[in-house]
């Protein structure tokens, strides 16, 4: 018999309160990705909370990764989603890796090293000195290629892959996961998906488009 | 330290203020009745709400120390327990109006076929009510909480005639509702409890669409603002607070004299006597105190002699898919927040010609979360293909595109699953922890295959791309938010623990009122129906009290 109390994490009751605060309905739940850890991240609204604050000091340093691996980690942001640097992404997702566990920091190190082995190897220098050309290059490789595990299948946890199966593209999806949770979440991002804040109707405004899709 | 009152002998005892406990306190209020209401917790304050605030500066308020209520029960105070392996959500609200201050809002009529379902397949005990029993009763509740919708009955889905305006469906709604057409299923307007005009004093719904954080301006239905108010203008209700219903009290007859609480700020042990009792705390909390309502008259549990009650816990089943709609590819971001959740809804189909139906019961459809979030890029857009400037344009262009197809499907009443007390697990003040058993079954898995079906064919026929899809992948078992059943209604005293007017067979001044007391969940959200049966058997009990019978 298991004691559902001490199953459930600390933020449990700030998870729902997130679910049920954007989607409006007491019915409301993760749909998909909710395998990336920064979908955890997100949907906890305390953490959410400490890692903005803290990651809006840019003259803090980073409480998980080292100077060099936050740089590194910005110059992958602005690469893969341009403007994240400015919406303090890179500190947010330190923040978040800070309370993240022994198992996500660890497969985030992973991946982040990867890119910075695979700088190294073709062009002998660190990600963070790379020219945006050879950025890209890297990227567009990484992003190409198949990939190396198969995507999770059922809602239990993927298996742990075999070693030596989990190559650059799986590396680069999963960082991709973390910069795109990061960048739209803040008011930066989601003011360029065009949210306007909150407003008010006095009734609900119909579909504009002509003949409304009949 | 137990704290004997005086012993006032109240005429009716409340425990619970959510839609039921709400409801049955209002109704028997206005009929002259007073009442005593136990609640768990307090009344949360709409000014409080967070109903308004962005994502962006919830996050600088809760820098500042600032939080919203907190509505949801954690678990730490009141845990319960499963078995391993087979977890259950729980989401309970304890504070006056219940989880009615955050409910999803859905109000759909049970009809003739989901009251007479076991008459027709055979499956445990049918209700012992009809529609006709119900139907001027949904009519009442309708015109006193304000339920928006279309006027597009159906066999499945009857009586709009008290409805309100509908908002419009949303562009991804529109494309939906003509895919679903292509592939012979209609879909209706939603039926929701948005006031879309001013209703009883109340404002008409603003179409923030941020309903999961509390109305502040109360315009939805919520049993704290639109019920408990109006009683206590009668001057006839009292409202005990951070009272925590542990038992009931039976006298040497086995009727119940009372109910024993716990103080949730001291923990101190009280008593207050009643001539009648009407439990309404929602369907797992309930349960609890009915089973560790013990006495030599009653050593199952009061009223369980027939051992039914904590039996055939009903959820729903859920399958939950998302995808993209090409034709709304970028298309201008614009405000699709609504009523907050769907505005559209297909009811069950399954009952008609030329569709499977290889299991019992049905299914409907929601569809919560379409067209432009508030929140951020659809779940989605992580998958999608390159990086930098495409990326971002990507992500952009699909934005409006979103949509999410939610089916809802009945769940057998099977005794296996079952809420029972746990002697040796207690809480805080020492009463029996719940323990909640539940597995899904051979006839729910058929039926989520077709609703997979269904989900597949309706993206085909609209044209979608599926994302993260994984066929027959149900949703954890207590997410629906939906208990019933474990102390249902019935004719027969052997197979059920109360009479059609919610009285128990077995102790005749106990009446349960929640979701607990219905013999099957159907596909169908509970609230509405809830609402019509408390109102209903407290007007039984008010006239049971006027002539002299209890």
């Amino acid at each position: 018999m298991s004691d559902q109390a001490a199953k459930d994490r600390p933020g449990r009751r700030a998870v729902l309160q997130g679910l049920l605060g954007g989607a409006g309905a007491a019915v409301a739940l993760p749909l998909v990705a909710d395998d990336h850890p920064v979908h955890l991240h997100l949907a906890d609204a305390g953490r959410v909370e400490q890692a903005a604050a803290k990651a809006k000091d840019a003259a803090a340093k980073p409480e998980f990764l080292d100077e060099h691996q936050l740089a590194s980690l910005g110059a992958l942001c602005e690469t893969i989603v341009p403007g994240s640097v400015a919406s303090a992404s890179d500190r947010f997702i330190d923040q978040l890796l800070a309370v993240d566990s022994r198992e996500n920091q660890s497969r985030f190190l992973t991946a982040l090293g990867a890119f910075e082995g695979e700088a190294r190897a073709r062009f002998g220098r660190p990600w963070k000195a790379l020219a945006e050309a050879q950025r890209v290059e890297v990227l567009t490789a990484a992003s190409t290629m198949e990939l190396g595990t198969p995507p999770r299948a059922g809602r239990a946890a993927p298996p742990k892959p075999a070693p030596g199966t989990v190559n650059l593209r799986d590396h680069f999806e999963h960082l991709k996961g973390w910069i795109v949770g990061a960048h739209y979440s803040s008011e930066a991002g989601m003011r360029e998906l065009g949210w306007t804040g909150r407003s008010f109707f006095t009734s609900y405004p119909d579909c504009p488009h002509p003949g409304k899709h009949a | 330290m137990q704290v004997r009152e005086p012993a006032k002998v109240h005429p009716v005892v409340v425990v619970g203020s959510g839609a039921s406990g709400g409801m049955a306190a209002w109704n028997l209020t206005r009929q002259g009745v007073d009442v005593l209401l136990l609640d768990a917790g307090e009344k949360f304050s709409r000014a409080g709400f967070w109903t308004h605030v962005t994502p962006w500066d919830e996050r600088e308020r809760r820098a500042r120390g600032e939080r919203p209520p907190a509505f949801f029960l954690d678990t730490k105070e009141q845990p319960y327990l499963t078995p391993e392996g087979r977890p259950f959500d729980l989401v309970r609200v304890w504070g006056h109006g219940g989880k009615t201050n955050v409910w999803g809002r859905v109000s759909l009529r049970y009809s003739e076929m989901d009251l007479k379902a076991a008459d027709r397949d055979g499956w445990e005990v049918p209700w012992p009510i009809s529609y006709a029993d119900l139907a001027p009763y949904y009519d009442e509740v309708e015109q006193l909480i304000g339920v928006c919708g279309g006027d597009d009955d159906s066999e499945v889905l009857p009586g709009s005639r008290f409805l309100q305006p509908a908002p419009a469906p949303r562009c991804g709604e529109r494309l939906l509702v003509k895919a679903a057409e292509r592939i012979g299923v209609p879909a209706v307007a939603g039926r929701r409890a948005n006031m879309t005009r001013p209703t009883r004093g109340f404002p008409a719904c603003h179409y923030c669409g941020n309903c999961g954080a509390g109305c502040d301006t109360a315009s939805f239905f919520n049993s704290a603002d639109h019920l408990l108010p109006f009683a206590l203008e009668t001057g006839r209700l009292e409202v005990r607070s951070n009272a925590v219903a542990a038992r009931i009290l039976a006298d040497d007859r086995g009727l119940a004299r009372g109910v024993q609480y716990f103080d949730r700020r001291t923990g101190a042990e009280r008593e207050v006597l009643g001539k009648v009792v009407v439990v309404a705390a929602s369907c797992v909390d309930s349960t609890r105190l009915l089973l560790n309502s013990k006495s030599e008259r009653h050593p199952n549990g009061i009223g369980n002699g027939s051992d039914v009650i904590g039996r055939y816990l009903c959820e729903q089943i859920r399958i939950n898919v998302g995808g993209w709609l090409p034709p709304l590819y970028g298309a201008p971001t614009r405000n699709d927040r609504g009523i907050g959740g769907e505005h559209i809804y297909v009811p069950r189909f399954n009952h008609r010609p030329g569709h499977r139906r290889d299991y019992l019961r049905g299914f409907g459809v929601q569809f919560w979360n379409t067209g432009c979030s508030p929140s951020g890029p659809a779940p989605g857009a992580r998958s999608l293909p390159g990086f930098g400037a495409s990326l971002k344009r990507e992500i952009k262009r699909r934005h409006p595109a979103w949509v999410e197809v939610h089916p809802f499907g009945e769940v057998l009443p099977y005794a296996h699953n079952r809420i029972t007390v746990d002697e040796g697990r207690t809480d805080r003040y020492g009463v029996p922890l719940a323990r909640i058993d539940y597995r899904t079954g051979d006839n729910e898995r058929k039926m989520a295959e077709h609703m997979a079906d269904f989900v597949e064919d309706l993206f085909r026929a609209a044209g979608g791309e599926l994302v993260d899809y994984r066929r027959g992948e149900l949703d954890k078992p207590g997410s629906a938010i939906h208990e019933h059943g474990t102390c249902r209604m019935g004719a027969d005293p052997k197979r059920s623990a109360l009479n059609a007017f919610n009285q128990m067979h077995e102790v005749k001044n106990v009446f349960v009122v929640d979701g607990s007391a219905f013999p099957n969940a159907s596909e169908k959200n509970p609230t509405l129906t809830i609402l019509a049966l408390s109102w209903r058997a407290t007007d039984y009990l008010a006239e049971r009290l006027r002539s002299g019978d209890l």
